[in-house]
C-alpha cells in the first residue's frame, strides 16, 4: 500500500481502523448495492416493479457473494450493476430501474460521509468533555502568557484549556449547522423531488430529499470538507501548543509517553512530543484538501467533481480521525509540570509584570508616560540583566514614586491572572447551554 | 499599486469600489480610531477615565486630526503596526487626554475588533447582493427553462442560510488585554473591578457580541468567514462556467473572468484554516495572514457576485426583448 494512510507499517499512526473501514472499497460497493436494493424495495411497494424482483435484488445485492472480479477499472459501478443483473436472472432488468448511475454513486458517497460525520462528532464530543474537566480543574494555576513567543501577563492553565474547549464546542455547533444541509442525496435533476420513489428511497436510507434535483450542486459536500478544515484548525492548534510547550527549555506540558517509548535512535535522552507533531501534520493536509472540495463545485455539470471527492474525502477523514484519536489519548493523560510553569514565569526577572507596573505608575505619571518609563526600564533590565524592580528603584524619575514593598506585593503571579477563572466559567456555561442536543449527533449514521 | 485588485486600469474588473472601501487603508485606520473612541466613552461612563479626556479623545479620533506623515515615519522606525497611529492620536489630543487612550487594552484588541467590524460590512454587501441573485434567478426561472436556474437558486439560498449561521461565530469583538485574560482592564481599573463591564460596553457600542473567552490566539471565527466565502465562490464559479459554454446562453462575456476570480478566492481559503494553528496567546504569523486573505478574498468575491448578477440581468433582458 503506497499511500501513507494505508501503509502496512504506518497506517496506525496515519489513520484509524474505524475510519478506514468507513471508506473500505468493499463497503463502498455494498453502499451502492444497498442503494439499488432500497430502490427496488420502494419500487415494489409502489407496484412499479414485481415484488419478486425486489426480493431477488435484495438477496443478491451482497458484496460478499457477488463476483467482484467482474468490476472493471474506469467503470466500477456500471460493471458492478452488470454483475448484479446477471445473477438476478429475470429480475436483473429491474436493477437500478429509472435512475442514473450517478444517483447511485452519490447516494453511496453520502452514506459514507454520514458514518464519518458520526465518528468526527463523537471525537469532538469526547475531546470537549475532557477539556472542560481539565479547564475547571486548573483554572487557578498560573503560567506564562505568551504573545509573539515572548512573555505577556500570566494566564492560567485552565484558561488555555478553556480556549481549546471553546473552539472545540464551536466546531461541534458548526457540525450541527452543517447537518441541516448535508444529508441529502442527489438525483440527476430529471426526478421531481416530490416523486414517491425518491422520497421512499431517501426514507429507506435515512437521508433527506433535496429541494431540487441536481448532479452538479456540490456545495454541501464542499461545506463538509471545509468543516473538516475548521475542525483540523482547532485540533491542530492543540497539538501544536502541546508540542511547543514540551520544549526542553519550557517543559510545561507533555504528551504521555508509554513504557516502551523510544525518543531517538541516536540520542537516548529524547522525549519527543511526536504524536502531537503528527497531529499537526495531519491537520495541515486536511486543511489543504479543502480547496479540492470547493474546486469540485466549479466542475461543469458535476462531471469531474466526483473524482476530486474520491481523493479528498477519504484522505481527509482518515487523517483527521487519527489526529482526533491521538488528541483524545494525549488529553486523557496529559503530563502537566506546574513547577516548570512557575519557574518559567520568572525567566525575565519580573518583567512579566510590566503591564501591572505600568498601571501602578499610571495614576502618578499618566498611562502613556508610565508606558514609556516602564519600557525604558525594561530595555535597561534586558541590557544589564538586572531585575526590572531594581532598575525602577535606581531610576531618577521612577524611584521618587515607587515603593519597594508595594512592588513586592504587586509582583505576585496569582494576582495577575486577570479574569481567567471567570472566563473559564463562561466557556463552561456556554457549553452547558449547548450540549442538550449533542446526543442527536453522536450516533453514526443517524440523520 | 502593484496588486491587480488595486491596479489603476484593472481594479474594477477584479473588485468593486464598495468592497475595496471596506478594507481600504484609511477606512481601517479610522475604524481603529473608532474602537479607541468607543472604549473611552465606555470607560468615562464607568468612571474609569475623566469625561473631559473622553470628550477630547472622541473629538480627535478622526484621521483628519492625525499627522499621517509622522505616522508613516514612525511605522518604519518602530516596526509596530499600531503604536504609531496611537501616538498620532495621542499627539492630537490636548490637555493630557492622550494619557487615557487605550486604557487597559492591547494592540490586538483594537485591530481584531476592527476586523470584525470590517466583516460585518463585507457580509452586509455580499448578503445584499446574494438576495439580488436570488431575485434574478427566480424571475429568470420563469422563462429560461434552458438554464439550471432552480439548481442555482437552491445553492444561492443555502449560501444565504450559511451566512446567517456564520454571524453568531464571527460578529464578536475582542477587548481582552495582552494575553486575553483582561489583566490590563483589571489593572487599569485599580481595585474597582469593571473589566467585564468595559468589554461588554464596547461590544454594545460597536454592535458586536461579547465572546465567552479572549480569542487573540483562537482564529476559528475568521477561518469560518473564509470558508463561507470559498463556498460562495464555488457557486459563482459554477454559474459562470455553465453560462460560458458553447451550447450556453447568448451573453457569456465576462463569465470566464468571473470563474478566475472564484478560483483565486477558493485558493485563499486554506490560508484562513492554516491561520487557526496559532501559537500561545498571540501569534502574528497567523494573525498577519488575515491582512492578506480576508480583504483580498472579500474583494474578489464581491466582484464575482456583481458580475454574475449583471450577467443574469443581461440574460433576463434578452428574453424579454425577444418575447
Amino acid at each position: 500500500m503506497s499511500h501513507i494512510i494505508d501503509s502496512e507499517f504506518y497506517k496506525r499512526v496515519m489513520g484509524t481502523e474505524e475510519m478506514r473501514a468507513v471508506f473500505d472499497p468493499r463497503k463502498q460497493i455494498q453502499s451502492w448495492l444497498d442503494t439499488v436494493a432500497a430502490l427496488a424495495k420502494v419500487q415494489a411497494e409502489l407496484g412499479i416493479i414485481p415484488e419478486q424482483a425486489a426480493t431477488t435484488i435484495a438477496t443478491k445485492a451482497n458484496a460478499e457473494t457477488l463476483d467482484l472480479s467482474k468490476i472493471v477499472v474506469g467503470e466500477p459501478l456500471s460493471s458492478l450493476l452488470r454483475a448484479l443483473r446477471e445473477v438476478c436472472g429475470e429480475s436483473g432488468q429491474y436493477v437500478g430501474h429509472g435512475v442514473t448511475e450517478r444517483d447511485v454513486e452519490d447516494t453511496g458517497t453520502m452514506l459514507e460521509i454520514r458514518d464519518a460525520f458520526g465518528i468526527i462528532f463523537r471525537d469532538l464530543y469526547i475531546t470537549e468533555k475532557t477539556l472542560r474537566q481539565l479547564a475547571g480543574k486548573h483554572k487557578m494555576m498560573p503560567m506564562a502568557g505568551r504573545s509573539h513567543n515572548q512573555h505577556g501577563p500570566p494566564v492560567t492553565l485552565g484558561f488555555k484549556l478553556a480556549g481549546w474547549a471553546a473552539e472545540t464546542r464551536r466546531n461541534m455547533e458548526r457540525m450541527k449547522d452543517l447537518h441541516k444541509r448535508l444529508f441529502v442525496s442527489l438525483n440527476d435533476g430529471e426526478t421531481d423531488p416530490s416523486d414517491a420513489v425518491l422520497k421512499g428511497v431517501m426514507a429507506e436510507l435515512n437521508l433527506n430529499v433535496p429541494v431540487v434535483g441536481s448532479n452538479s450542486a456540490r456545495d454541501h459536500i464542499a461545506e463538509f470538507q471545509n468543516t473538516l478544515g475548521l475542525v483540523a484548525g482547532g485540533i491542530g492548534r492543540i497539538g501544536n501548543e502541546i508540542y511547543q510547550l514540551s520544549r526542553s527549555e519550557l517543559f510545561e506540558l507533555h504528551e504521555p509517553l508509554g513504557p516502551d517509548y523510544v525518543g531517538s535512535s541516536a540520542m537516548p535522552h529524547k522525549r519527543n512530543a511526536e504524536v502531537s507533531e503528527f497531529v499537526v501534520a495531519q491537520c495541515r493536509i486536511v486543511q489543504q484538501n479543502t480547496a479540492l472540495g470547493m474546486q469540485a463545485m466549479l466542475c461543469e455539470q458535476g462531471r469531474d467533481s466526483v473524482l476530486l471527492d474520491r481523493h479528498s474525502i477519504p484522505e481527509s477523514c482518515v487523517l483527521l480521525a487519527r489526529a482526533m484519536e491521538s488528541t483524545k489519548d494525549i488529553l486523557a493523560d496529559l503530563d502537566i509540570f506546574e513547577d516548570n510553569m512557575r519557574r518559567n514565569m520568572g525567566a525575565l526577572d519580573g518583567m512579566i509584570f510590566s503591564e501591572a507596573l505600568m498601571y501602578y505608575l499610571a495614576p502618578k505619571l499618566g498611562k502613556q508616560t508610565a508606558h514609556d518609563v516602564v519600557l525604558d526600564a525594561c530595555m535597561l533590565a534586558h541590557e544589564t540583566r538586572t531585575p526590572v524592580k531594581q532598575v525602577l528603584l535606581n531610576d531618577p524619575v521612577a524611584s521618587k514614586i515607587v515603593v519597594e514593598q508595594e512592588m513586592d506585593e504587586l509582583m505576585d503571579y496569582s494576582k495577575h491572572i486577570g479574569k481567567c477563572p471567570e472566563q473559564v466559567d463562561q466557556v463552561l456555561a456556554f457549553a452547558e447551554a449547548h450540549e442538550h442536543n449533542d446526543a442527536d449527533y453522536l450516533i453514526a449514521g443517524k440523520t | 499599486m502593484a496588486h491587480v485588485i488595486t491596479n489603476e486600469f484593472y481594479k474594477n474588473a477584479w473588485g468593486t469600489e464598495e468592497m475595496r472601501h471596506v478594507f481600504s487603508a484609511r477606512t481601517r485606520y479610522q475604524r481603529w480610531l473608532g474602537v479607541l473612541a468607543a472604549l473611552a466613552r465606555v470607560q468615562a461612563r464607568l468612571g474609569i477615565i475623566p469625561q473631559d479626556a473622553c470628550d477630547e479623545i472622541n473629538r480627535k479620533a478622526k484621521l483628519e486630526f492625525i499627522d499621517l506623515d509622522v505616522v508613516k515615519r514612525r511605522l518604519t522606525a518602530a516596526s509596530h503596526t499600531f503604536v504609531p497611529l496611537l501616538k498620532g492620536l495621542e499627539d492630537a489630543c490636548e490637555n493630557g487626554a492622550g494619557e487615557f487612550l487605550h486604557f487597559g487594552t492591547c494592540t490586538q484588541d483594537i485591530q481584531d475588533t476592527a476586523v470584525s467590524l470590517e466583516l460585518i460590512d463585507a457580509d452586509a454587501i455580499l448578503s445584499r447582493d446574494l438576495l439580488r441573485t436570488e431575485d434574478l434567478l427566480t424571475k429568470l426561472g420563469q422563462t429560461r427553462i434552458d438554464l439550471p436556474t432552480a439548481d442555482w437558486l437552491a445553492e444561492v439560498r443555502r449560501h444565504i442560510e450559511r451566512a446567517k449561521d456564520m454571524r453568531k461565530y464571527i460578529f464578536v469583538g475582542l477587548i481582552h488585554s495582552s494575553t486575553g485574560t483582561m489583566s490590563g482592564l483589571v489593572a487599569a481599573n485599580g481595585d474597582d473591578d469593571k473589566a467585564f463591564a468595559v468589554m461588554e460596553g464596547v461590544m454594545d457600542e460597536l454592535g458586536l457580541n461579547p465572546p465567552s473567552i479572549g480569542w487573540s490566539g483562537i482564529r476559528d471565527n475568521f477561518g469560518h468567514y473564509m470558508s463561507v466565502l470559498g463556498l460562495l465562490a464555488g457557486t459563482l464559479g459554477r454559474i459562470a462556467n455553465e453560462i460560458d459554454r458553447p451550447s450556453g446562453p447568448e451573453n457569456a462575456n465576462g463569465a470566464r473572468a468571473t470563474a478566475t476570480l472564484c478560483q483565486i478566492a477558493i485558493n485563499n481559503v486554506p490560508l484562513g484554516f492554516q491561520a487557526m494553528i496559532s501559537e500561545h496567546e498571540r501569534d502574528t504569523r497567523s494573525w498577519r495572514m488575515d491582512w492578506h486573505h480576508l480583504s483580498e478574498t472579500s474583494i474578489l468575491v464581491a466582484k464575482a457576485l456583481n458580475a454574475i448578477n449583471d450577467l443574469l440581468e443581461g440574460l433576463e433582458t434578452r428574453v424579454e426583448c425577444s418575447a
